[in-house]
């Protein structure tokens, strides 16, 4: 078993470069004379291929879609991920929706049904990339349900979507959270994940009303805009460290001069998380000039917050 | 032939029965928990398949400090340095703490990575013996040394929970070697579910691999047939055995060699503790304890591939102190949190995989050594027959020889690291082998170290005779 696993092994090393050399060919606008890839080699081509797609930006990536077409390679995935196993049907909807066949639509959608929550997700997201604004339909209802999805490949699909998509996402999740699901917590962390940089109504509620921690963050996340900063001010007396954390992290972005009284007072916190953040906040303030800077570090009396003061104004001087 | 009265007799077959009920029992369970093992990677595999795809961050990843405990580790503390500063991962830094070395640990590190004394200032959150000075490196803006009084490995590692910065910290042994995905693989658990408060990784044997400055250019296998069987003692132990516990949520062992935990938790239940040995496995079974007293929920989770290559002893003598400290890390591991045993909140943590432990495992050794010292000596006087001698030699060795070479096939089925014909018989052969001599000699000296345990012997940090593989 072993010595026939070697032996495929090099064929397949081979049956790579050889393909690598064609890609590049392709790529750099050459003529590719379109060689015959076996059915058995078809999955090391595709990954390839993907591999291709995910490090590669621009026309490049044009090149790299017709080279599917011109190797008459659609058809076989198509195949692929009707008759294929697992990881060709995984691997031939990657491509798919990298390549944003449309014909592909349909095949997409059975997997989308399948039970793996792996397959189901990368199919949703092969629909994403092929068409964004039919795909929020059938999408974004799912990513609500599927509590089953990976939360880091998800924000990844949300961050690479189409901004039509995010959009649906975004009106969804405003209903969804007026229903206050148990798995609020859960949507909110995709959605400050994916940094949309426009004001929401449910940061104001969650900043307002909410008192787990967990969803505070996700909105303190989720603020970008100096007209949200009343209800971060509002936040001010939370004892939470990882929502001092994500205070002096705005602040840093959009504080007023007001908000300095508050970020002084987070140096002297125990965790060296918070003083960083809000040390990181003050510095890169905009009417915070140096020598205001060396006044503040020579009034902290607090070891740790001079420390940290220090630490930070070395970092930026060494960038 | 002796003549025996009815107790006698009755005394011998009872100890035939009882040793190889023993055996079989032993192997029962750990034949159990590789099968589980087949289930779960069975789950686990075809998730992987996206991952050697090029990906952006999420965003999610949280940030780490890796925390590295050094005792005189002059000749591999630089190439472990290195792996650690080539780890692909968004947001970590990297602490080695020089628990008072004798050699020229420290000397090394400043002159290798350009460390000066910086005036960080350090809060003492969990106590420790005096840290000396804070450097910082000159050419990596995310490495920093502690130089701190020799306090053991527990100690250290306590002082770098202390200097660390984020709410995650990954203890990496000072003679290991992290692959460059190892951080990011083994911290997917913490974005996944947000109980989760440990995860463990994978530590596999660096002997006979190939490394340059840092990196593990390629796979090999030992020559020396000491860390040989080590390489089949670690598979069949180390990972399919911690795999099945993980299933089962009651995961009692996160290697201190390459494991991620959250500092808030460890520091809520008081740090690693420093009167121990096993200082990994004792947080591990006190974070089982507290919470589950706590009813907090919580989970523990064991990864069969962020991998850490680790050098093992090649010489009797350092294997030796090795598994006795090991086995007296464990007796002090379980009979410090004995509460877990069979309590009421206890889970599977508490009623499977605490009894286990405490029968096969702490006990075992002993069991096991006079379980071969009685059926020779009712041999020798012909107290049994030489068939049923035979038969419990055949089936203690048999059965440790089935469990081993089940180990290497689950690796040939799954992640098929040593993939030279040469690798594979070489492993077959030292699955064969190792239950020739190598088992019961490390029955022996796991029992030293129960006895040692029993009597309260000291012991400090391991100190091994180094290659300088890394």
């Amino acid at each position: 078993m072993r010595i026939i696993s070697i032996f495929s092994e090099r064929r397949r090393l081979n049956f790579r470069k050889q393909a690598e050399d064609w890609l590049i060919r392709l790529i750099a606008g050459e003529k590719v004379e379109p060689p015959k890839i076996a059915d058995r080699d078809l999955l090391d081509f595709l990954y390839l291929w993907i591999h291709f797609q995910e490090i590669l930006r621009g026309d490049s990536k044009q090149s790299l879609n017709q080279a599917l077409s011109l190797f008459g390679l659609t058809p076989k995935i198509h195949k692929m991920m009707i008759r294929g196993g697992f990881e060709e049907q995984l691997i031939a909807a990657t491509a798919m929706g990298r390549s944003t066949d449309k014909q592909a639509w349909d095949l997409l959608l059975v997997l989308l049904d399948k039970a793996s929550p792996l397959m189901s997700m990368t199919a949703a997201r092969a629909l994403v990339l092929i068409d964004p604004a039919k795909a929020s339909d059938i999408v974004v209802p799912l990513i609500i349900q599927h509590r089953d999805w990976m939360p880091s490949r998800l924000v990844l699909m949300l961050k690479l979507a189409d901004p039509v998509f995010r959009q649906a996402f975004l009106t969804r999740l405003e209903y969804e959270v007026q229903q206050s699901p148990p798995y609020l917590l859960r949507l909110m962390r995709l959605i400050s994940a994916i940094q949309l940089n426009q004001p929401l109504p449910l940061t104001e509620k969650f900043l307002t009303t909410s008192n787990d921690p967990n969803l505070v963050v996700a909105s303190l996340r989720l603020v970008c805009h100096p007209s949200e900063l009343e209800f971060v001010r509002g936040r001010f007396s939370d004892e939470n460290w990882s929502v001092q954390v994500q205070i002096a992290t705005v602040l840093g972005k959009i504080g007023m001069p007001q908000d300095v009284h508050h970020l002084l007072s987070l140096l002297d916190s125990k965790q060296w998380w918070v003083r960083y953040r809000a040390t990181q906040a003050l510095i890169g303030l905009p009417f915070i000039n140096r020598r205001s800077l060396k006044r503040l570090i020579e009034s902290r009396s607090d070891v740790f917050a001079r420390d940290t003061l220090l630490q930070i104004i070395a970092e930026n001087d060494r960038k | 032939m002796i003549e025996l009265n009815i107790d006698s007799v009755l005394f011998i077959r009872f100890s035939e029965w009882f040793f190889l009920g023993y055996f079989i029992a032993i192997s029962c369970g750990y034949l159990m928990l590789n099968l589980i093992s087949v289930f779960s990677l069975r789950a686990y595999l075809p998730n992987k398949v996206l991952e050697n795809i090029p990906q952006i961050y999420s965003g999610l990843e949280p940030p780490v400090s890796i925390l590295v405990p050094a005792y005189n580790e002059q000749l591999t503390i630089v190439a472990s340095v290195q792996s650690l500063l080539q780890l692909s991962y968004p947001l970590y830094d990297v602490i080695i703490v020089n628990d008072g070395s004798k050699d020229k640990t420290m000397e090394v590190l400043k002159e290798t990575f350009g460390l000066i004394p910086y005036p960080e200032a350090y809060r003492e959150t969990l106590k420790t013996k005096t840290v000396r000075t804070i450097y910082r490196s000159t050419q990596y803006s995310n490495l920093r040394v502690i130089d701190k009084e020799n306090g053991g490995k527990a100690d250290a590692l306590n002082a770098g929970i202390n200097a660390s910065h984020y709410p995650l910290f990954c203890s990496v042994d000072a003679d290991s070697m992290l692959q460059r995905n190892s951080l990011q693989r083994i911290t997917y658990p913490f974005m996944e579910d947000q109980r989760v408060i440990a995860v463990g990784g994978t530590v596999r044997v660096s002997n006979g691999c190939k490394v340059q400055d840092g990196s593990l250019l390629e796979i090999g296998l030992p020559k020396n047939m000491l860390a040989l069987f080590q390489v089949i003692e670690y598979l069949r132990a180390f990972l399919f055995g911690r795999l099945g516990w993980s299933v089962l949520d009651a995961l009692l062992i996160i290697s201190g060699a390459f494991g991620v935990f959250r500092k808030d938790v460890v520091i809520e239940v008081g740090g690693f503790r420093t009167d121990t040995v096993g200082e990994d496995m004792e947080l591990v079974v006190r974070l089982h304890r507290t919470l589950r007293k706590r009813k907090k929920a919580y989970r523990m989770v064991f990864l069969p591939d962020p991998v850490s290559w680790t050098e093992v002893p090649e010489d009797l003598k350092t294997l030796k102190n090795q598994r006795i400290r090991w086995q007296r890390g464990l007796c002090e591991s379980l009979f410090g949190n004995l509460d877990l045993l069979c309590s009421r909140n206890g889970g599977a943590a508490g009623w499977v995989a605490f009894p286990f432990m405490l029968f096969f495992e702490c006990l075992g050794p002993m069991i096991e050594v006079i379980g071969y010292v009685l059926m020779l000596v009712f041999c020798w006087l012909n107290l049994i027959s030489w068939p049923v001698f035979l038969i419990y030699t055949f089936a203690a060795i048999s059965l440790g020889m089935l469990l081993s070479l089940l180990s290497l096939l689950l690796e040939e089925m799954s992640f098929h690291i040593y993939n030279r014909p040469s690798h594979v018989l070489g492993m077959l052969l030292g699955a064969i082998l190792e239950n020739f001599g190598y088992r019961q000699l490390c029955s022996v000296w796991r029992l030293m170290g129960l006895v040692y345990w029993l009597f309260g012997k000291k012991h400090g940090w391991g100190e091994m005779k180094r290659k300088g593989s890394l």
